[in-house]
């Protein structure tokens, strides 16, 4: 049968079959912004397509004339210059040979098979509004639904979609438990959602035709760098120290494969990646075509969430009886601890803190439960540290500091150093062989370089020189190191890890009265827990729930709360967060919306207009005093020529103009950034300035484009975020959510520049304040850079109140 | 057949969920498809020829319906495929022809 498995239409000249599951679909587009067939085949990520055997053009299966490419999303006509003749070419590489003079074929016309998310109505004929209107009424939600099911069993229908069991939601996060079995079974469920997804994603992710370059690291290992395509669209993510499998299954030797561990990805730089093997012998370095990658998936932080909620649950002594209950969100009577305070509340050779920060402090030291909010630039590591350095004065016993992100661990272990406590910094086994600025600190480094125990020395040294020791040796080496680990860590006044790192089993014998869990607001809460289970009393959380929380990948895990941080559940328990109110980042003018709209005006400014004023620099501020501006970009986006409406050429061109003009007037590359959310923009941007501006590639080259998400927690002079979205009919996307807003418009020390459509971005309430803002500033502008004048739009105001 | 006039309370569309959701995915798609043959070799030269007895044929007005008659050219031999006369192909190549005869 040859009808629409969505919705039954099943006229032949209507109808396609996709290749890979033999499914047939129409060429309406009902109730969804595409085609029947073009949801089915970015649902189920197929590619190839053929015709009905009784339609115009008869059994034909869409492909490359050239090259045999079957995949229709890079699929289009060519016309023939003079004759009613056409081809079907791929876009990459097959169109986009330039067209000369003695080609019979115009590549200047190609035409993609598919626009506006159908397929040319001619080529696949669109159901009249009446055969649509009779034939079965599918939304997209039930699409999905669809969809899914497919992956278990092809031939499920949409009746299928009644029976119960399958729309089962899991069980929500709730505000409070009854007890930590309760808690256990509502996260555990959730974190095994988010696990075996992440499982599917990594597995099905393997990636043929890889050409590998082979080099020697430093530490003498094999380095196999590559691109990997995969990357560009952002399905998966890859961190330094994941692991990848390489696998050689050409011809010219026999079968080889490989684990490794990334230590490269992708940035400004280049797109390869960098992957030390494991083994250095028998590599097939002699080898660079035919290699593919999988995406090794472990288990390990998912893990040590399901311990962490067990031993909650089971042992008395994970945590004191007052955490405990405040963690499940019952009322406990506040604990005031009689803690002598300290005379000076500022630690040593960190900076003097300021009000708000000392009675962050002070407040911090009476409670065992509390936490600090940190907007923008507030400072928030300093206070830590400075926290950190008290606990570990007053408190007996170690102080366990962690966050969820490496970065944020090593900025930590950077000023709890400085302040001359013995700080031991544990990294995952994966990351010992990375470079950072505190690796000194790192425990695998002291105990590499300590020089008490001579004979642990000896087998080190042995070590190194001979690649290996005998087995007897191995042992005697494992033994005294596991010791030597355990003495540097007793002896520490402060340990810091990620919070799945305080899981490992280096520390499964240590108990924690005190814990900090920094960037607290984007950690999941089960993840918050290993930390919290060794022991707890004092806990400290410190984050902003008012920027980006914790990124869940399994949507259904996401709606059912695993989103939400144990950070914003206490604070909408009532725990009311200690806020930082002096920012030091911004130009005054630019902490003034954020401050407004995300921190009731509480945000004050320490540092002034004039600090922030560059002189010398020759930028063509429309307000002089007011470092920013929002550039009006309407040039119509142009999804339908190219299908890809997730970049917009015109705010890249711009993007490249005001980058172009900072650089010429002094500006370092390493000042500015570039926000961007959508993955396929940033590269865009990346190649368009380096190929079109005017100056040095490197120059360009040097500039950090990244997303919002990437950019969080950190600062540059000079920020430029192109909101790509310019589409009348589609939402903005990503832009919908002002805690990302927040963060975008929040790493600017000196300046900001928004490309954007206004008429677009008006009708979304939080953006429509955002432009009227700009506006009241004589801000928002148009034209070009050398002639900004102030724009006379009309916004439409908000289309829908904001959910 | 009397047109048949169908009373739906089918209103203007606001975007869902799913259908920003979907379009992301599209977009992803794109990418993804175009980001895989990044490191395509190039061919040296787009080796298609047009069969003889295609050349030059003077079918201009090979109008069907409004359409004109276009040869597909596939692996599996060749086609002919109904463009609608108003489409961008269709226009440009008849302005192309026109262009051509004046010469
Ligand atoms: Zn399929
Ligand atoms: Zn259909
Ligand atoms: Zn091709």
């Amino acid at each position: 049968e040859h009808a629409c498995r969505y919705c039954g239409i099943h006229a032949v000249n209507s109808v396609a079959r996709c290749v890979t599951c033999n499914k047939w679909f129409c060429n309406s587009r009902g109730n969804t912004s595409g085609s029947h067939i073009i949801n089915h085949l970015v649902r189920a990520k197929h590619r190839e397509v053929a015709l009905h055997p009784d339609s115009p053009l008869g059994e034909t299966t869409l492909e490359c004339y050239s090259c045999g490419c079957k995949n229709v999303f890079l699929l289009g006509f060519i016309p023939a210059k003079s004759d009613t003749v056409v081809v079907l070419l791929c876009r990459q590489p097959c169109a986009a040979m330039p067209s000369s003079k003695d080609m019979n074929w115009d590549t200047s016309q190609w035409l993609p098979l598919i626009d506006d998310r159908c397929f040319l109505p001619w080529l696949v004929k669109v159901p009249s509004e009446q055969e649509q209107l009779r034939a079965r009424q599918i939304t997209a939600h039930q699409i999905n639904k669809l969809e899914e099911l497919w992956k278990d069993n092809t031939e499920a229908t949409l009746e299928d979609l009644e029976k119960p069991g399958i729309d089962d939601e899991p069980q929500p996060v709730l505000l409070r438990y009854d007890d930590a079995y309760q808690y256990q079974n509502i996260f555990g469920p959730l974190v095994k959602m988010e696990a075996d997804y992440d499982k599917k994603l990594k597995e099905s992710q393997t990636q043929d035709d890889i050409v590998v370059r082979w080099d020697i690291g430093l530490n003498q290992k094999r380095i196999a760098w590559f691109y990997l395509p995969k990357l560009e669209s952002g399905e998966v993510r890859l961190a330094i120290g994941d692991e990848l499998r390489l696998r050689y299954r050409g011809e010219l030797r026999q079968s080889w494969e490989d684990v490794g561990h990334v230590i490269k990805i992708p940035n400004n730089v280049s797109d390869e990646v960098g992957l030390e093997l494991r083994r250095n012998d028998n590599t097939p370095v002699d080898c660079t075509h035919n290699f593919s990658v999988d995406f090794v998936w472990k288990s390990t932080s998912f893990d040590r969430m399901q311990a962490a909620m067990k031993t909650f649950a089971v042992d008395e002594t994970s945590v004191s009886g007052f955490i405990y209950h405040k963690l499940l969100g019952h009322e406990v009577e506040p604990q005031v601890l009689r803690t002598v305070m300290p005379k000076r509340f500022s630690a040593p050779n960190l900076p003097e803190l300021n009000h708000s920060q000392v009675y962050a402090v002070k407040s911090v030291l009476q409670k065992n439960l509390s936490l600090i909010q940190g907007p923008p630039g507030t400072g928030k590591t300093v206070t830590s540290a400075t926290i950190v350095y008290h606990l570990a004065k007053i408190n007996s016993g170690q102080v366990l500091v962690c966050a969820p992100s490496n970065v944020a661990v090593d900025q930590l272990t950077e000023k709890i150093h400085a302040t001359g406590l013995k700080v031991v910094r544990l990294t995952a086994k994966s990351r010992e062989a990375l470079d950072s600025p505190v690796s000194f600190l790192t425990l695998h480094e002291q105990v590499y370089n300590n020089d008490t125990h001579v004979e642990l020395q000896k087998l080190i040294q042995l070590k190194t020189e001979q690649g290996e020791l005998s087995s007897s040796d191995e042992k005697k080496y494992k033994t005294l190191k596991r010791a030597c680990e355990r003495e540097i860590l007793q002896t520490a006044d402060v340990i810091l890890c990620t919070c799945v790192g305080a899981g490992d089993p280096r520390l499964s014998k240590f108990k924690f009265r005190t814990v900090l869990i920094d960037e607290a607001t984007q950690a999941t809460e089960p993840e918050c827990m290993i930390p919290l289970v060794l022991g707890c009393k004092q806990a400290v959380l410190v984050g902003d729930h008012q920027q980006l929380g914790p990124v869940i990948m399994n949507k259904k895990a996401a709606r059912a709360g695993l989103c939400q941080s144990l950070f914003e559940r206490l604070v909408i328990l009532g725990i009311r967060p200690i806020r930082l109110q002096v920012q030091y980042r911004m130009h005054p003018c630019l902490s003034e919306f954020p401050s407004n709209m995300f921190y009731e005006g509480s945000l004050q400014n320490g540092v002034t207009t004039q600090d922030r004023l560059k002189k010398n620099v020759d930028f063509p501020w429309p307000a002089p005093e007011t470092p920013m501006f929002f550039h009006s970009n309407l040039g119509q986006e142009e999804i339908s020529s190219s299908g890809t409406s997730y970049l917009n050429r015109t705010e890249a061109s711009n993007c490249e103009k005001v980058v172009t003009k900072f650089l010429k007037s002094g500006i370092l590359p390493s000042q500015i950034g570039i926000i961007t959310p959508y993955e396929g923009q940033r590269s865009y941007v990346v190649s368009y300035m380096q190929f079109n501006g005017p100056l040095k590639k490197d120059l360009y080259k040097e500039i950090e484009v990244a997303s919002v998400d990437a950019f969080q927690g950190r600062e540059k002079d000079y920020i430029i975020l192109s909101c790509v979205r310019s589409n009348e009919h589609q939402g903005i996307g990503f832009l919908n959510d002002p805690r990302r807003l927040n963060v975008a418009l929040t790493r600017a020390r000196y300046g900001v520049v928004i490309l954007g459509n206004p008429r677009v971005l008006s009708r979304h309430p939080l953006w429509h304040h955002l432009l009227v803002h700009y506006k009241d500033k004589d801000c928002l502008v148009e034209g070009p850079l050398n002639n900004l004048k102030v724009s006379m739009i009309a916004f439409r105001g908000p289309r829908r109140a904001y959910r | 057949d009397d047109e048949l006039i169908v009373h739906t309370n089918r209103q203007e569309k606001v975007p869902t969920e799913e259908d920003e959701e979907f379009e992301r995915e599209f977009s992803r798609m794109m990418t993804e498809s175009m980001e895989s043959r990044k490191y395509e070799r190039k061919p040296a030269m787009l080796d298609v020829a047009i069969p003889m007895y295609l050349k030059g044929s003077d079918k201009v007005s090979d109008f069907l319906d409004g359409n004109v008659a276009f040869t597909l050219l596939t692996k599996k031999g060749r086609k002919t495929m109904e463009v609608p006369s108003d489409s961008a192909l269709a226009v440009n190549t008849r302005s192309k022809q026109e262009a051509e005869r004046e010469e």
